[in-house]
């Protein structure tokens, strides 16, 4: 569902990501998880068609996100860290507006609409301005509005930022279960219990460069650390860093 | 429903919200900015009417520094008008939060001619 073939992209004298190939199944969760700097946002922002490649391909659902953009968006959607939310609108009018965006032809916009409201307890804010809510609920909302289109990918960058625990169940069990039905999730984050928790497969980025792939099992293989995924991570993202300041001449 | 009709009755929308937090401001404070924008315009007119008045009453002289405050005026009033179309296209284009979402979304003839947007 998601290919990614020789990615490289460079910001002045910084290689923020170093010649990344990927593929990842249709029904997958894929966790991306990395270091700050390591180049997570940059490779989600290409996919996404929000920053251009220096070289390397990526095509979501066989489309080339360079030149099928429109094609490759139609089917994704995307949570960034920092969402954008019209603060002026309620969230019903939010919702209808992606929904036109999309083109959304459901017989019942409005009722699918408010179902979706009360299943993320938005209801009792259905007229609220989006500017008078809180983080969480307009994380939730923005959850919503990207599930509208029901897309067949979606990228989410830290999704659980400023979230209550009880949010952060709902989202947790709201991922599965999109997965379940054959939704293909990319995330990335820093906790790395959620990784653990929710995650099909795992990549580890540092320095921009994928330095281990696969499930728990085979990252511990890879690292050689029998401990938790923190052990796992922090053993092989020390060594890329040493790697990358003390080069060998 | 059309992405361009989405565009168009979200900005509907907030024109139209935009009037619903004005009815939750107080009353006071509204009728004071109505009252005192009022009185600025009312005010500037008459100084700049008495101003011409004056110029027109010397006579020749008079018209002649009139059309040239006008076409000064005009002159900084277009080049102003340039200056911020360049500052509110760079911002719209590459720094709003807004063309970053409408990016992600799908809105065919938008991507096409915002593309170049993307760094």
């Amino acid at each position: 569902m998601i290919s990614i073939q020789h990615l490289n992209k460079r910001f002045g004298n910084v290689q923020a990501v170093d010649d990344l190939s990927l593929e990842i199944p249709a029904g997958e969760l894929f966790c991306f998880l990395g270091p700050n700097g390591a180049g997570k946002t940059t490779t989600i922002k290409m996919m996404t068609g929000l920053l251009r490649p220096d070289s390397g391909t990526i095509r979501i659902g066989g489309f080339d996100v360079q030149k099928q953009p429109v094609e490759a968006k139609r089917i994704m959607g995307y949570i960034p860290d920092m969402p954008f939310l019209y603060e002026k609108l309620t969230p019903v009018e939010f919702l209808k507006f992606v929904a036109g965006l999309y083109n959304v032809a459901h017989p019942d916009l409005s009722g699918h609409i408010e179902s979706s409201l009360r299943q993320f307890g938005l209801q009792e804010a259905r007229n609220a301005l989006i500017g008078e809510l809180s983080h969480g609920m307009r994380q939730r909302l923005l959850y919503i509005a990207t599930f509208i289109h029901i897309p067949k990918v979606i990228f989410i960058d830290e999704p659980l930022i400023g979230l209550d625990p009880h949010s952060i169940r709902m989202i947790k069990n709201l991922l599965r279960a999109k997965v379940r039905d054959g939704m293909t999730i990319l995330l990335t984050t820093h906790i790395l219990a959620l990784a653990e928790d929710i995650a099909d497969r795992i990549g580890i980025i540092s320095g921009g460069r994928l330095i281990a792939l696969g499930k728990l099992g085979d990252l511990r293989t890879q690292s050689g650390d029998k401990g938790s995924l923190e052990d796992i991570f922090l053993n092989l993202t020390a060594s890329t860093e040493s790697q990358t300041q003390n080069p060998e001449p | 429903m059309s992405p361009l009709t989405a565009i168009w009755m979200k900005n509907w929308n907030t024109l139209r919200n935009l009037r619903r937090i004005l009815q939750r401001e107080s009353i006071f404070k509204t009728v004071f900015i109505l009252l005192f924008a009022a009185g600025m315009t009312g005010g500037f007119f008459m100084m700049f009417l008495n101003g011409f008045q004056f110029l027109a009453s010397l006579g020749g002289g008079g018209f002649m520094i009139t059309r040239r405050l006008f076409s000064l005026f005009f002159l900084g009033l277009g080049a102003m008008l340039v200056m911020s179309n360049i500052i509110t296209s760079y911002s719209t284009i590459f720094r709003s939060r807004e063309t970053l979402f409408l990016l992600t979304q799908n809105c065919g003839r938008f991507h096409k001619s915002q593309s170049w947007a993307v760094t």
